[in-house]
């Protein structure tokens, strides 16, 4: 890349960061329930939706890890350009994680926070292929999560294709107790849906 | 004013870009966080610490030129602190406000939930002065923050008990603690305790922010939202001998009214909407009794003289 190649981002910056924040903050109090963003504007490997959430959360002041699935000059620069999010290696001074779901055989060094101050832990988004309610047929390689908690009247079901196997054990056994934990976004395409540490996570 | 509704020289809801992502950035922990005070950096808003700037900067954050805001202050939207919050956001976003509580995607209160029940997709943002429910007992954030680590509440009980040991009953009326989805005690900011029970499972997100404390917190929908009691002394909320003198409600908040200097005096709805909405309703339905309500208040001027 000789041409510093930028793709758009947001057409209405303070607008689109607005609605798109209105969206996390729905996808993350009420944990599993599925939104579709209808961005369009994907980053290379980046989904629409996933350069849309880091459009909107991230900035100088965060520290921002890649999954090597994501690394590259175009990806880079654009973040760069777009948010000024600073990268980091080391897992344990991230912020955020962008991460491929191929890339994940651990969930060692994220920062969990700690008992005094929770909220320093980091949050993982996590970038699959395909997100869905239950009704839709789980395929082969999707995982059926049955959520339960704060944000949820009785139970809420989301499907993920693919959910690294790792991700799935940390959500059922949650090894580090409340109210430690990483809180999840997860992307595809358009459509996010959130995590939290607070729910109670069933693969089904 | 420029084209799009917001006074000229001034950002879509008066603060920078940049700090409405750090404060975007700690509401997301906070919902992930039922209950726990998840510190920002506050911005000086144009007005008194006190005032509501904690609120403010919450709905700045959040409000889009879809949404509708309502604002009220002790349940009223037309007294002093609510009508120049309101001002403020339409001068400086140009979205609908509404005093219509059912009407609004948004609603900034200080010190009330309102009466009529909230549903799912409205956001109640609470402006806080001390966001800190062990303060009075403890002093130092450092050890709060400890006893927040540890669980170590029995504190919050011992200053329940000594009310019971004053008063013969519990007679902490107002900022109410309670304990958020069987982790955090939390204060509700100075509600009365009518309002705690709204708290627990609402199907709306409860937005809380302290600005001066520099604070966020959260209760998502479907929350569990304890007030704290005893067995032998359970939580109770404040009852009336008499009704609205306007409405005739014998359910709502009700506000002491002095009327003149000789001490007489009136019970008001504090929920300005409310009362409103059941005036209307009588008036439109004068001879049949309102839906929800007993047959005592069969309209606004009978429930007058029935009080």
């Amino acid at each position: 890349m000789s041409q510093l190649d930028l793709v758009p981002g947001f057409s209405a910056p303070v607008d689109a960061a607005q609605g798109l924040f209105r969206q996390l903050l729905k996808a993350m109090s009420e944990p599993g329930s599925l939104i579709d963003t209808t961005l369009e504007q994907p980053l290379e490997r980046l989904d629409p939706a996933t350069f849309g959430v880091c459009q909107t959360l991230l900035d100088q002041t965060c520290g921002l890890w890649l999954s090597p699935a994501f690394e590259g000059e175009a990806i880079r620069r654009n973040l760069g350009f777009h948010t000024g999010v600073r990268l980091v290696g080391e897992r344990a001074e991230a912020q955020f994680a962008l991460c491929h779901p191929d890339d994940l055989h651990d969930l060692e060094g994220f920062g969990r926070g700690s008992a005094e101050y929770p909220e320093s832990s980091c949050t993982l988004i996590l970038q699959v292929e395909r997100l869905d309610n239950a009704s839709a047929a789980a395929a082969a390689g999707a995982t059926t999560l049955r959520l339960q908690g704060p944000g949820i009247e009785s139970s809420r079901y989301l499907v993920v294709a693919p959910l690294p196997a790792v991700l799935a054990a940390y959500l059922q056994q949650r090894p580090d107790p409340f109210p430690l934990g990483l809180d999840l976004i997860l992307v595809a395409g358009r459509k996010l849906a959130c995590v939290p540490r607070s729910s109670q996570v069933e693969v089904i | 004013m420029s084209s799009n509704g917001v006074r000229d020289g001034y950002n879509f809801a008066y603060l920078d870009e940049q700090t409405k992502r750090m404060i975007r950035r700690a509401l997301l922990k906070a919902v992930a966080l039922p209950g726990y005070q998840v510190p920002f950096g506050g911005r000086e808003m144009p007005m008194p610490y006190g005032w509501g700037t904690g609120g403010m900067q919450v709905t700045a954050a959040v409000i889009g030129r879809q949404d509708v805001l309502k604002v009220i202050d002790q349940g009223a939207d037309d007294t002093t602190n609510a009508v120049s919050i309101r001002a403020f956001f339409r001068d400086l976003t140009g979205v609908r406000t509404t005093e219509r509580t059912e009407e609004a995607t948004l609603i900034q209160t200080r010190h009330r939930i309102p009466e009529k029940p909230l549903r799912e997709d409205q956001i109640l943002i609470y402006q806080v002065p001390i966001p800190e429910p062990l303060r009075f007992i403890e002093p130092s954030e450092v050890e709060t923050r400890k006893m927040h680590a540890l669980e170590d509440y029995g504190v919050m009980h011992i200053k329940l008990y000594e009310d019971i040991a004053h008063y013969g009953r519990i007679a902490t009326a107002y900022a109410y603690p309670v304990l958020v989805n069987g982790r955090y005690v939390m204060d509700p900011s100075p509600i009365p305790k009518f309002d705690n029970p709204k708290m627990h499972r609402s199907p709306a997100l409860q937005l809380f922010g302290a600005g001066r404390e520099k604070r966020i917190y959260a209760v998502p929908p479907y929350t569990d939202v304890r007030s704290l009691d005893f067995e032998d002394y359970p939580f109770e909320v404040q009852r009336w001998e008499q009704c609205c003198a306007i409405c005739g409600s014998r359910d709502s908040f009700l506000d002491e009214v002095i009327i003149d200097d000789r001490g007489s005096r009136e019970f008001i709805c504090s929920d300005t909407d409310y009362c409103r909405s059941r005036t209307e309703q009588a008036v439109d339905n004068p001879s049949g009794a309102r839906p929800g309500t007993d047959e005592e208040a069969a309209n606004a001027e009978g429930a007058r003289n029935a009080c």
